[in-house]
């Protein structure tokens, strides 16, 4: 397999990336100093992957919501029982996560690391869903349905997102709802599977305290032997306005909750790296805890620090800058916040500031990068953005003040702000 | 590689422990005071504590402490109030990256120390107390915080049934204490309350990291000198006790999913040496996606998303906690029963006692990976007086044998159903 190392002088760390004829990319970071290991096995295949052909196909399909997560729900089933046995026996501890725009199978371990990835490798790679295994996960995905009903800041999120996207499927649910999942059956699951599940459309992320030739030595064994195919997702097209300016629902909650968001225009690459940076620190500048605005809002009496936080919400073919808290006067906090990135528009982010959330951001990025799990789900992360993972610290320490204004002026518009709110019942 | 605990005793009843590990990029220093559980001080406890992180004498208001930390590479800080059984913990903790990885050649890890010394023993009082300007929007922020608590109604739920056990004892106060003590709260009360608890609770500094902390030693040194201590020796917590008749508590708010929860005694705490025993009878019911609970309950029956165990080792209490539909809840409860049922009368492969301690041996050596799991597990060993590493942990679970554990879960007993569900439509 061809391998690239892949080096930083600043951290002073390595890794390396192989590429598989399969099309299968893998990445391995050794960190020796480490006794845990963690590997992710993912695909680019997310909930908002709903229509989709491969090559070998003519037509466009459409699946009901909710399947990629049902999908990776089943995954763990296998003919001779329950993915989650091989893990008990080497006692390492398994999961999975479906987002908008991946699924991930993942393990850590601090012991018997090969015999568990060995077992990732190959469970992945092996469906297994039948009529009645299908029948009885309706009952427990809709439970977790259930559950997420009752969740506030997921409600008020979705909300939101229902006010921002007319068509993209970022706005539903990613379990879906109990009317779509009941339409999913063993045929349909098999369809996304051959899809989406080509190792073509696939990476393997691999980080901590592991040997790097067994662990490519184990992948390589049990990589099953392929024809590649190239799956074709289509994300409709969605225009730059919003579709509504509010929404409010009524929830089991004691403080009103806020989500406000500004729609933006993804980006992917290099370019798109930098802007998400750079929206990173023009949130640290204009409202971050070291800023004169948001120390207005707190002594208003208009945010309570424990609940008010931003980010930059995103993924392939959605960008939102949110903004989200509790406060008793959630419209009143969402115009405060639309005047304050017209003034700072005009007057631009000063130099102290950026210099300071600059420090401030670059500090937080190493220290997230603290651990062996956050350093193979940033590896997966960077991969699915077409990014490279050290390249974020490099623009990071050669942003400019003048990226950030110029990337200021040209987003959050306001009128492409939204806020989406939970009451109490 | 992670090198053994050093603990240095710095005054009477302050402790300050060090774990030095090179796979960490940063430094981590927490301040923790270590109170008991009252009803008269819980609120006014957690009140001081959001207090603290507001700013020092010297730095008057939390965005110019911010800047200070931004300035510091993004250094994190963070406060915290918790239950260890009969105390109260109120927690400062404050995360850097090392030196070594500044871009410049700002000292990181000692403005941090002087920092949070400053936060926990110089703060600015005005006519004896703590500056009035913020305290008003801390006590509403401190409301706020309190009412939120049913949010997250997994959590929630746990909690209302760990409180209805307890209610007659210190366990059952919630962590944050009561919205409606705030009222009567001054900012001369709160002050006074934090001076009682500086001179008399039990206080542990712990450093983990990759720095050298001999920094953070002599400025701690220095500060904690000048201190003027009376100090009560925390008396180990009191194991729970049921009172022998099924508490059914039943409520109801706007839900989709009901949530259930079975509280049991066990009989066993940190202070009992059947304690290893009792972790792994509660995780061959339901620790792992192999137990009892996630292969019957969820996966055969497909009755819920989760069926979990949380087992408090402070006070000896067994929770069982699971969300599902209004009309499986009676179907739920009787299969969680029969699962335990199995584990008492010996009904238990090999295979699953294998798979707990494994799923323990996993999580206790998974603790050494992560600066804040080091903290928090080394900060209860401090006050336990126990100094076990998680390695020691291990071989305690891995000498427990299948009669241990057959013993073990005889003693466990249902004390409390709570369960929470939908309000009838009433329109």
């Amino acid at each position: 397999m061809e391998r690239t190392v892949i080096r930083n002088e600043n951290l002073g760390e390595e890794y390396y990336q192989y590429k598989h004829k399969s099309g299968l990319t893998i990445y391995l970071y050794p960190m020796k100093k480490f006794s845990s290991s963690y590997a992710v096995f993912g695909t680019k295949y997310g909930s908002i992957d709903t229509t989709f052909k491969t090559d070998k196909e003519n037509e466009f399909v459409t699946v009901p919501e909710g399947i990629a997560h049902f999908l990776e729900h089943k995954l763990f089933e296998s003919e001779d029982g329950s993915a989650f046995e091989l893990f008990a026996k080497t006692g390492a501890s398994a999961n999975a996560f479906t987002a908008f725009d991946r699924t991930c199978y993942l393990f850590s371990t601090t012991s018997n690391f090969e015999e568990s990835l060995k077992a990732l490798v190959t469970f992945v790679q092996n469906p297994y869903f039948t009529k009645e295994n299908v029948e009885k996960e309706q009952g427990i995905i809709g439970q977790e349905i259930r559950m997420y009903e009752d969740e506030p800041e997921w409600r008020v999120m979705f909300n939101l997102l229902g006010c921002l996207y007319h068509n993209n499927p970022v706005k539903i649910d990613i379990a879906g709802t109990k009317e779509s999942i009941a339409k999913i059956d063993d045929k349909l699951l098999y369809k996304c599977y051959n899809a989406f599940y080509n190792l073509n459309n696939m990476v393997i992320a691999v980080s901590g305290n592991f040997d790097e030739e067994r662990a490519i030595g184990i992948i390589e064994e049990n990589l099953k032997e392929v024809e590649k195919v190239e799956v074709t997702s289509i994300v409709p097209d969605e225009p730059d306005e919003i579709v509504q300016k509010e929404y409010v629902q009524k929830l089991g909650v004691a403080t009103p909750l806020f989500s406000i968001g500004y729609k933006e225009k993804p980006l992917t690459g290099k370019e798109g790296l930098k802007t998400r940076l750079c929206y990173s620190l023009i949130f640290n500048a204009v409202m971050g805890n070291g800023s004169d605005f948001y120390r207005e809002l707190y002594k208003d009496g208009l945010i309570t620090t424990s609940s008010f936080g931003y980010q930059v919400f995103d993924g392939r073919g959605f960008l939102t800058n949110m903004i989200s808290g509790e406060s008793q006067k959630s419209k009143l906090v969402m115009a405060r916040i639309v005047d304050e990135f017209e003034r700072v528009k005009e007057t631009g982010i000063d130099e102290e500031t950026f210099n300071r959330v600059k420090k401030k951001v670059y500090g937080g990025k190493i220290i997230g990068a603290n651990d062996v799990e956050s350093t193979a789900l940033s590896l997966i992360d960077a991969h699915f953005y077409d990014n490279e993972y050290f390249e974020e610290f490099e623009i990071l320490r050669n942003i400019t003040l003048d990226d950030v204004n110029r990337v200021l002026r040209s987003s959050f518009n306001k009128d492409r702000v939204a806020i989406s709110i939970v009451n109490p019942a | 590689m992670v090198n053994p605990i050093k603990i240095i005793d710095l005054s009477s009843g302050i402790s300050f422990g060090s774990i030095n590990s090179e796979r960490f990029k940063t430094n981590r220093i927490s301040i923790n005071f270590v109170t008991p559980l009252k009803r008269e001080t819980v609120t006014v406890n957690a009140l001081v504590s959001q207090l603290l992180k507001r700013g020092y004498n010297g730095c008057d208001n939390f965005t110019m402490l911010n800047r200070e930390l931004q300035e510091l590479y993004g250094a994190y800080l963070s406060s915290n109030v918790s239950k260890r059984g009969d105390t109260q913990i109120l927690s400062l903790s404050i995360t850097g990256l090392d030196d070594s990885f500044a871009l410049d050649d700002t000292a990181i890890t000692k403005n941090l120390s002087k920092i949070l010394v400053n936060l926990a023993f110089n703060q600015k009082v005005t006519s004896g107390g703590f500056k009035e300007e913020n305290f008003e929007i801390e006590k509403n922020a401190l409301s706020e915080l309190i009412k939120s608590e049913i949010n997250d109604k997994m959590l929630y739920s746990v909690n209302q049934a760990m409180r209805a056990m307890c209610k007659d004892e210190p366990y059952g106060l919630p962590k944050y204490g009561y919205a409606e003590d705030l009222k009567d709260i001054t900012p001369e009360i709160a002050f006074k309350q934090f001076e009682e608890i500086i001179k008399t609770s039990r206080i542990i500094i712990m450093f983990v990291g990759c720095g050298n902390d001999s920094d953070a030693v002599s400025v701690f040194r220095d500060a904690v000198s000048k201190l003027e201590r009376n100090f009560n020796v925390i008396a180990s917590s009191s194991v729970f006790v049921s009172k022998g008749e099924l508490n059914e508590v039943e409520e109801k708010m706007s839900v989709n999913q009901c949530k259930l929860v079975l509280g049991f005694e066990t009989g066993v705490n940190t202070s009992s040496d059947m304690l290893p025993a009792m972790k792994m009878a509660c995780g061959v019911l339901g620790a792992s996606p192999t137990s009892k609970l996630f292969v019957n309950v969820r996966e055969k029956l497909s009755l819920c998303y989760y069926c979990a165990t949380h087992f408090d080792v402070s006070k000896g209490i067994l929770l069982v906690h699971s969300g599902v539909e209004a009309e499986n809840m009676d179907k739920a409860r009787a299969e969680i029963i029969n699962q335990l049922n199995d584990v008492k009368s010996n009904n238990f492969t090999d295979k699953e006692i294998k798979d707990a301690l494994m799923t323990y041996t996993n999580s206790y050596n998974s603790i050494c990976e992560s600066d804040s799991a080091l903290d928090g597990y080394y900060l209860i060993k401090i006050l336990d007086n126990k100094m076990e590493s998680p390695e020691d942990e291990i071989k305690k679970l891995e000498a427990v044998t299948r009669e241990d554990i057959l013993k073990a879960s005889q003693s466990i007993k249902l004390d409390t159903v709570y369960s929470l569900s939908g309000q009838e439509e009433t329109n």
